[in-house]
């Protein structure tokens, strides 16, 4: 059934659909600057941006016992995959349990993005509201540019792909590995094991942390901007420049600091371990420190 | 260029932690001093006193003290937060280490419940995950420790502080994050 109808009746109504076919289509009408909510265990969950004030779904699922269900409510479309378990929760939400389903999802670009998976792979282009991502072993990629993005996994590695808009990025993971591509504005990634890999375009404020995993930080720091970089174990490798130059500050307890300054480093300690290297570029408006325990340090503005 | 701060002790202002020295090295060598008094006090090496030289009174307070100290630790163990006795059971126990130099209640508490549950809520997870995640906390806990053993050697270096508190700060994010994750507990 075509949901052409529904365009002339109440954002309030709400539609809800199921289906056990093995492939599920659904358009249902949206606000420009709602939300949506996506949720899926498993397979994909592949997410566009659009100029049209509907959302469109279209699903394939692996078994008839798959439902998909579609609700708008008040500005607000829901996506779920249910298995025949019924819903489990998830990141504090529920979802489906046992269902599989590719999902193919067209939404409004200025809609309010909430997809939540556990081994689906999650991806998202042309969105320009706030994003909120979360997985558990899915991998997330997601264009961010100049949108606020707070992307969540466990074991799934984040993508992360920017145009040189600011935004504000909140990038979290356990083991998967986090990249940053091309992005500007407030950056705050941590990762225990995983690796952290970020290219400025240019950062505001960046905040880095890895437990056991390695560090590299390339591009451009805006001035007046700061990086903070850290990591236990893990080696940490900056190439960043800043047009203004920057004051950098780099310690570590057991590692080994290695700089294109021609600036070697000092012991900290007379009779202990531990190395420090500070100075700065240029006039140094912006701020770079990079801390670790035995991880070793390299650092150039090129 | 590379331009080297210069330290300037007595223009500087001092705004945080951070901007204090991490060594303050004394103005002359110490150790010929030390060397001579050690060689000094090798060659005419001094007497222990004389039992009857000390008063019972000081046998006295020192078991006192002893006592009090005991009592205290025993009180102590009865009344705080054990991190560790919760999940002795469970098998991963031999990754939890106790939160020494965080004295927070309200955290031991919370990092005590996270733990309680982790295994339940590791369970809930796909193999996969739960494999990564379990070998991500082997390799906060493993930090933890090597920070630890390092500051017991410098116990003022504010690197290592700063080490491990962030990741304290890091294994209560996997652990929040693994207790949101995991599924099933919620099956409707």
């Amino acid at each position: 059934m075509r949901m052409c109808s529904l365009w002339f009746a109440l954002l309030a109504a709400g539609a809800v659909a199921a289906a056990r076919a093995a492939t599920f289509e659904r358009h249902v009408p949206a606000d420009p600057r709602g939300e949506v909510d996506v949720s899926n265990v498993s397979g994909a969950i592949d997410i566009t941006g659009w100029d049209k004030p509907e959302v469109y779904v279209k699903a394939d699922t692996r078994s008839d016992s798959t439902k998909v269900e579609v609700t708008s409510e008040r500005g607000h479309v829901s996506i779920r995959v249910i298995g025949h378990e019924g819903g489990i929760s998830l990141f504090g939400g529920l979802i489906g349990s046992g269902g599989a389903a590719r999902l193919h999802v067209e939404v409004p670009r200025g809609s309010e993005l909430d997809v939540s998976a556990v081994s689906a792979d999650v991806t998202s282009r042309g969105m320009l509201g706030t994003q909120r991502l979360q997985s558990v072993s899915g991998d997330i990629t997601a264009d961010v540019s100049g949108v606020d993005a707070d992307v969540k996994s466990v074991s799934g590695d984040i993508q992360l792909r920017g145009n040189a808009q600011p935004g504000h990025f909140h990038v979290s993971s356990v083991s998967g590995d986090v990249s940053l591509q091309n992005s500007a504005g407030d950056l705050d990634a941590t990762t225990t094991s995983g690796e952290i890999s970020a290219d400025l375009s240019p950062a505001g404020s960046v905040r880095l942390h890895t437990t056991s995993g390695d560090l590299t930080v390339t591009g451009r720091v805006g001035s007046g901007g700061t990086v903070e970089a850290q990591t236990v174990s893990g080696d940490a490798t900056v190439r960043a420049g800043a047009q203004n130059g920057y004051e950098y500050e780099v310690r570590t307890f057991s590692g080994d600091i290695d700089d294109c300054f021609g600036k070697p480093a000092e012991r900290t300690s007379r009779y202990g371990p531990g190395k420090s290297l500070m100075g700065r570029l240029g006039s140094g408006g912006a701020r770079l420190r990079i801390n670790t325990l035995s991880g070793d340090v390299s650092l150039c503005d090129h | 260029m590379s331009e080297p701060h210069s330290p300037q002790p007595a223009a500087r202002k001092v705004t945080s932690l951070r901007d204090l020295p991490l060594e303050i090295a004394p103005p002359r060598d110490l150790w010929p001093e030390l060397e001579r008094r050690l060689v000094a006090g090798g060659a005419g090496r001094r007497r222990w006193p004389q039992l009857p030289a000390l008063r019972p009174r000081y046998f006295a307070a020192a078991a006192g003290l002893v006592a009090a100290v005991g009592v205290g630790i025993l009180i102590g163990r009865g009344l705080l937060p054990s991190v560790g006795g919760d999940i002795a059971t469970h098998p991963t126990a031999s990754l939890v280490v106790p939160a020494s130099f965080i004295s927070d209640p309200r955290y031991l508490r919370d990092r005590a419940e996270l733990l309680k549950s982790l295994n339940a809520r590791l369970a809930e997870l796909p193999p996969q995950s739960r494999q990564k995640v379990l070998a991500s906390l082997a390799t906060i806990h493993q930090s933890m420790r090597d920070i630890q053993a390092a500051l017991g050697r410098e116990p003022g270096n504010a690197l290592l502080q700063e080490l491990l508190v962030d990741t304290y700060q890091d294994e209560m994010r996997v652990l929040t994050t693994v207790q949101e994750a995991s599924a099933g507990s919620g099956e409707t």
